[in-house]
């Protein structure tokens, strides 16, 4: 379990997630947010229409362990959901509306827990037991790896941009 | 006669817009008060449509990526009842749901004639396609702006 402190760092880290996605991206040209800057890896649009769909899985997830007993939760092909139309579009306005919606209600909701709501649990299909506290941890993790690969694929295009010139 | 999928995008495409002319003016009071007995208020059906529609577009992905996909049902009184789907402040809500409807109307853009015919089921074996399913939440989105309005009508008068 982690103390009440963690825990509150780590909703802090959801709550701001959103804004520094918003900045990471601000000023981009947005057919430069659609260009593959790293072989083989997303476009930075594509990360970002991703985390929109993998959180908004998630927050269903976490009311559905909140509310139900033990409910099964399953895992969805994330490859195959972002190669569709509007997971690969170079705007990312609306993804990024998702995750400022969907963050500020899921941290009204994480902030109105009591202590005992965070050993709930519900059984994935993959990962087995999964209580609240660990889609917390897991998601504040999943923000921080994209904002990490975002970086790296902006760096990947200053460098592209340099041996351009 | 049943409307166009044409028609039905549209519904959903201007929906948030439509729902916001009909909550943007209201007071806290008018937003919270459950002024018709045992149902529920005004902020909770806007939260709850949010959330039931965020839940609908991932169904629709399901649905049209995977074969013979299954939706889970939840208990959405109990989900009405949580501190993000009682708050007075619709403003996430909003920002949530004209993000979520501006990406499915896109997806649904995008789709091929036969994509349309794809299906899924819920738990009690009702099959259906993506065109019944888009049916099924152009509705659901429209009733709960009639919902919203019998219940500010229900308001007793000053």
């Amino acid at each position: 379990m982690l103390t009440v402190d963690e825990r509150n760092a780590l909703i802090i880290k959801m709550r701001t997630l959103p804004r520094q996605l918003a900045e990471l991206v601000r000023g981009v040209p947005t057919d430069e947010l659609e260009m593959v800057y790293l072989p083989g890896e997303w476009s930075i649009a594509q990360n970002i229409h991703h985390v929109a769909d993998a959180h908004m899985n998630a927050f269903h997830r976490f009311k559905h362990i909140l509310l139900h007993e033990q409910p099964e939760i399953r895992s969805f092909d994330q490859k195959n959901w972002s190669r569709t139309v509007e997971a690969t579009l170079p705007n990312v306005e609306d993804s990024l509306f998702i995750l400022r919606g969907l963050h500020n209600r899921w941290c009204t909701l994480m902030d109105s827990l009591g202590e005992g709501d965070w050993e709930r649990r519900g059984l994935h299909n993959q990962a087995g037991v999964v209580t609240l506290e660990d889609l917390l941890m897991s998601y504040a993790r999943h923000g921080d790896n994209h904002l990490e690969q975002i970086k790296k694929t902006l760096d990947a295009r200053e460098q592209h941009k340099q041996s351009d010139s | 006669m049943s409307n166009s999928i044409e028609e039905q995008i549209e519904r959903i495409r201007t929906y948030p817009a439509r729902l916001e002319a009909v909550v943007r003016d209201l007071s806290e009071q008018d937003l919270t008060t459950p002024y018709l007995d045992g149902e529920w208020t005004v902020a909770q059906n806007v939260h709850h449509v949010a959330d039931s529609h965020l839940n609908a577009y991932m169904r629709f992905k399901l649905f049209l990526l995977e074969e013979n996909s299954v939706a889970k049902p939840y208990d959405q009184d109990v989900w009405a009842t949580t501190a993000d789907s009682m708050s007075p402040d619709m403003s996430a809500t909003f920002i949530l749901l004209n993000g979520i409807h501006a990406r499915w109307v896109a997806l649904m853009e995008s789709l091929s004639d036969e994509e349309w015919t794809h299906t899924g089921g819920y738990t009690s074996g009702r099959v259906i396609t993506l065109v019944q399913f888009l049916d099924v939440y152009a509705k659901h989105g429209d009733d709960h702006i009639d919902q919203i309005q019998r219940t500010l009508a229900a308001k007793p008068d000053a």
